[in-house]
């Protein structure tokens, strides 16, 4: 390592301290030293030309320091003060003023490129508009600055406004968007750009990189800030709601924001040019510093736009907050919703599949086998319909809607058809405990439909995801209690299909609602008709409430009766009776308990009649009472 | 489409208006005279029913018809013979009679009751006999023939165990009363009562409980004693090398809250029979009582709970008699229509309370439920 033999040492009044440490460096290099404010007046009767500069002033005074430089070829060094984070980072500093000092009097060959703005020069980033939690981003200390800056910015969240912006590369290509703010970044391949952007980027190679961000809510913006934090190095991918600019210099102009911000130390007024100033000026820097910023030639204009809005759109979002969620416009997903639309059309596939699998999971209800019922779920083609019903809802589609609605109800009626005539045709049986399971729903039930209903609308929403697996989610919700119903109606048993079609009426409306509300959440609500598709799911939800908070009800009742019961004892005429199990169902317009019972001594008509009553009287109602009784010996 | 979603939000806004009216007052009051043990040795459950009768007070202040209940307290300092004078103090502008006392006291002013007619609801005593020696007289808690009846059954049939010992306080009424109960039944049920001795004869000695186990080959010992006594035997036993089980009476865990509050941790493993569970599910009634002791820095206990269910039976009495007669007032008392009380269903026949009671285990200061009996 070589030192300069001598340099001058240009200081603020915050490092009047410095002086003698600085003066009596053991490193034998002569230094003399000046005040700032004098330096910059004259700065050729205290220096001359290619000579070095340790400078210790605040951000304004370095940048003046850097026009000299780069005027008379002065290399530079940096004693930074310790509040002055970004500076530390960006040239790999420290907070010892001593080993600060061993660097700034490094002899170096390398030159590090600086961007003039205006009449401005910029080292670290200038920004525009709103980025909350990047551009606003405070480099005090501790954990409550921490929490401060936190709650500053997603306070921000939630104010962010669109703004139309035009960029004008080098090459004159112009790109007009809009954005919520934009960022020139000088940053080294570890750095915030190069995790953005997905490309290592150095402050060596001769371009303005200039990001765009252009969240379409507030959910992309957290998900763009989530990308800041954890891309890793050897990420390619351009963060979504991102745009990247790279060229030897860009023209901003922008509607709404007045100034760009520079160092956040000073700023110059919009529209301006920011153009690169190649290989500006030779600066000491530790070797990690220069390893992280090789010098590159590869400096090709580029534009990557693909991820903000065109002109068109540009219209819908100008001057507008950002929603929570965000809105989809047809052309964005074009390829899904012409999918969906397909989906909701009638076609003979579709009916004999129905078909099938509902005759396949008839015969396996009645023969009690879950895997034959569980291979007609395989066959069942419900989920399509449903997906598209459930974005015809939150679009307010009406044809897509009707067009669902109608294949839908051909499916169940098909399906009804199709297991009453396989009940009426065999011979008389009983309901299996499959089919009873149908009529007495649990609360796992309903959990089930709706989680399905997500995953259907979530694997529809990507197609990398193989969609039948959520298509059988949707079947075990469906198909086995619309069957039950079917076998109800052959039988011309009114109770089992009405309790039966309950159920599967019941999991259709949590399915559908449920993909609507992952939908929603995935930002494919539309834009212009969002407020309606909302209104008609409120007036849906207000309407089914009742049935569903009956259904609902019964449910967690029998869920409730069956977990009290483990801890239930009766002691009738001194006989002590304890309640091993307890299963209410509803059958023939009854409660029916069935209950298992254990005792150490016979149970005559008076025990069991006095037993029902006190059941009867915990319960407050009256109910048809199965026991069976086991002896403890 | 708005104008609908407004008008149905409506409808279900008023129809939950309707539900909270609250009565005008109509300046009537009724006179409900009120005994409690605010001091001695039954301080601890007067305290904390005379807080469970006053939250209930505090959250129904009046009858539907505007009419309002007032009480006038007294302490009897867990004198029965103060209790006595106060009963025959009782003038006939009131209406009831409420005692917060233990079994000896409820059992001494039987004969005041008796002359002076007046509907008598025992919130906290346990006996069997006054119910049926007297026809003014209600009970509120369980009696000690079914805690008796209920503690042999669990241990008979539920646990499955044979030999029981049985450990009472010779010098207690309640202690020698349940025991023998309980003996009665165990014995009914085909199980060896090993021993039944007084807890005084063991001197609190370790050797002496230690030969017991040895000698008796115990499964398990029924403890009626108060909490003075049982905390020192629990000293005691909780040394010896024994699996031996505790099956303690109602009362003792609120007891020893009150008097050895840093020695909760020798009651842990203990079985016991109680109206209320720290792990039971909680009603609509139950989960108004806590938000309301929590509001006011209480919480809700056996004792509590007994006091606010006093007003729920006593003001359902005094809502079925119109002009608060006291024979009427007694019979509906007595013979109550069943109602959610705060810790089960609650209904009375023949002035004897019929309702769920817990078997619970002590851990940690609280009692967490074995099973509930009907």
């Amino acid at each position: 390592m070589q030192y300069h033999t001598k340099a001058l040492f240009v200081y603020d009044n915050e490092a009047l301290d410095w002086i003698e440490l600085v003066k009596n460096s053991d490193l034998h290099v002569k230094i003399t030293s000046c005040n700032i404010e004098l330096f910059l007046q004259e700065p050729l009767k205290y220096i001359n030309e290619g000579e070095h500069l340790i400078i210790a002033a605040d951000t304004q005074e370095i940048e003046k320091c850097l026009h000299v430089a780069i005027k008379h070829s002065l290399s530079i060094g940096f004693l930074p003060f310790a509040r002055q984070k970004q500076l530390i980072r960006h040239y790999c500093l420290s907070s010892n003023l001593q080993s600060n000092l061993n660097i700034a009097l490094l002899q170096s060959d390398n030159s590090v490129d600086l961007i003039e703005c205006g009449d401005k020069i910029m080292q670290v980033k200038a920004t525009f508009g709103e980025i909350p939690l990047v551009s606003n981003i405070s480099y005090k200390n501790g954990f409550f600055a921490f929490i401060e800056n936190l709650k500053r910015g997603i306070k921000e969240f939630f104010k962010i406004t669109m703004q139309e912006v035009s960029i004008t590369t080098e090459n004159d290509k112009k790109i007009k968007t809009v954005v919520s703010g934009g960022s020139l970044v000088q940053s080294s391949y570890k750095g915030f750009f190069s995790r953005v952007s997905g490309v290592k980027h150095s402050v060596r190679d001769s371009q303005v990189k200039m990001i765009l961000v252009s969240p379409f809510s507030v959910i992309e913006y957290m998900k763009f800030l989530f990308s800041v934090i954890s891309f890793s190095k050897n990420s390619s991918n351009l963060s979504n709601a991102v745009g990247l600019i790279k060229s030897k210099s860009v023209t901003i102009e922008t509607k709404r924001s007045k100034r760009l911000h520079i160092d956040d130390s000073f700023h110059v007024y919009l529209p301006v040019t920011c153009k690169i100033i190649d290989s500006a000026v030779k600066v000491s820097a530790p070797e990690e510093f220069w390893e992280a910023n090789p010098s590159s030639d590869q400096n090709k204009e580029s534009i990557k736009t693909d991820n903000l809005p065109d002109e068109k759109e540009s219209e819908r979002y100008r001057d507008k907050h950002i929603p929570f969620f965000s809105y989809a416009s047809e052309e964005h997903f074009r390829e899904l919703f012409s999918a969906l639309r397909d989906d909701a059309n009638m076609h003979s596939i579709y009916v004999v599949l129905m078909l099938l699998s509902t005759l396949l999971a008839t015969i396996g209800l009645f023969a009690n086998s879950i895997a034959v019922v569980i291979g007609a779920m395989l066959l069942a083609p419900l989920m399509a319909p449903i997906v598209s019903l459930s974005m015809g809802l939150l679009r307010a589609d009406t044809k897509l809607l009707n067009a669902s609605l109608i294949k839908i109800s051909w499916g169940v009626l098909l399906a009804l058809g199709a297991s009453a005539l396989v009940t009426y045709i065999l011979p008389s049986m009983d309901l299996t405990s499959e089919m009873k399971a149908r009529i007495n729903p649990t609360v796992l039930d309903l959990g089930v439909a709706i989680i399905s209903g997500i995953a259907a609308a979530y694997s529809k929403s990507f197609k990398e995801i193989i969609q039948s697996l959520a298509g059988v989610a949707i079947a075990v919700a469906l198909v086995p209690p619309l069957s039950t119903a079917g076998i109800g109606l052959g039988k011309g048993d009114m109770l089992v299909f009405l309790q039966a079609f309950l159920l599967f009426f019941t999991n259709l409306i949590g399915i559908t609602l449920s993909a609507t509300l992952t939908f929603f959440v995935l930002g494919y609500s539309s834009v212009l008709k969002s407020k309606k598709s909302l209104m008609l799911i409120m007036l849906i939800m207000i309407f089914i409430s009742f049935p569903l908070y009956t259904s609902f009800h019964k449910i967690v009742e029998k869920e409730q009766v069956s977990k009290a019961t483990r801890y239930e004892r009766f002691l009738i005429n001194g006989k002590y009776i304890i309640v091993n199990s307890a299963t209410l169902r509803y059958t023939e317009g009854k409660d029916v308990l069935d209950i298992g019972l254990k005792v150490r001594e016979g149970l005559n008509r008076n025990d069991l009649y006095k037993l029902k009553r006190e059941i009867e009287k915990n319960y407050k109602r009256q109910l048809r009472i199965n026991a069976s009784v086991e002896y403890i010996l | 489409m708005m104008k609908l979603i407004v008008a149905v939000s409506l409808i279900f806004l008023l129809s939950s208006c309707e539900k909270d009216r609250k009565p005008l007052p109509s300046g009537k009051k009724i006179y409900v005279q009120v005994i409690a043990s605010q001091s001695g040795s039954g301080a601890a459950f007067g305290l904390q029913g005379l807080q469970g009768l006053f939250s209930a007070k505090d959250l129904k202040p009046l009858l539907p018809n505007g009419d309002e209940i007032v009480f006038k307290i007294q302490d009897d300092s867990s004198d029965v013979k103060k209790s006595q004078k106060y009963v025959d103090m009782i003038d006939k502008n009131s209406t009831a009679l409420l005692t917060f006392c233990s079994s000896a006291t409820q059992l001494g002013i039987i004969p005041q009751v008796q002359h002076k007619k007046i509907p008598t609801l025992a919130v906290i005593a346990t006996h069997d006999d006054f119910t049926k020696v007297c026809s003014y007289m209600t009970r509120l808690s369980m009696s000690n023939s079914r805690e008796a009846e209920v503690s042999a059954s669990y241990i008979r049939d539920e646990l499955l165990m044979s030999r029981v010992g049985i450990i009472y306080s010779k010098n207690n009424i309640y202690s020698k009363s349940i025991s023998e109960y309980f003996e009665r039944k165990f014995k009914q049920l085909d199980g060896e009562v090993v021993l039944s001795r007084s807890i005084e004869s063991f001197n609190n000695k370790k050797e002496n409980y230690q030969k017991l186990i040895d000698d008796s080959d115990l499964d398990i010992i029924f403890l009626s004693t108060n909490a003075l006594l049982s905390y020192k035997f629990l000293k005691v036993f909780n040394t010896l090398q024994t699996d031996v089980k505790i099956f303690a009476t109602d009362g003792l865990l609120s007891d020893m809250h009150k008097h050895f509050p840093n020695d909760m941790d020798i009651l842990n493993g203990v079985l016991t029979i109680d109206h209320y569970s720290h792990s039971m599910e909680f009603n609509e009634q139950s989960k108004i009582l806590i938000k309301y002791l929590k509001k006011h820095k209480l919480s809700l206990n056996s004792f509590t709970g007994l006091g606010y269910e006093a007003y729920q039976i006593l003001y359902d009495a005094l809502l079925a008699c119109k002009t608060y007669n006291r024979e009427c007032v007694n019979n509906k008392l007595r013979n109550s229509k069943l109602f959610d009380g705060v810790i089960s269903n609650l209904q009375t026949v023949d002035g004897n309370m019929q309702r769920a009671i817990y078997v619970n285990e002590i851990q940690d200061g609280k009692m967490l439920r074995k099973v509930k009996v009907y």
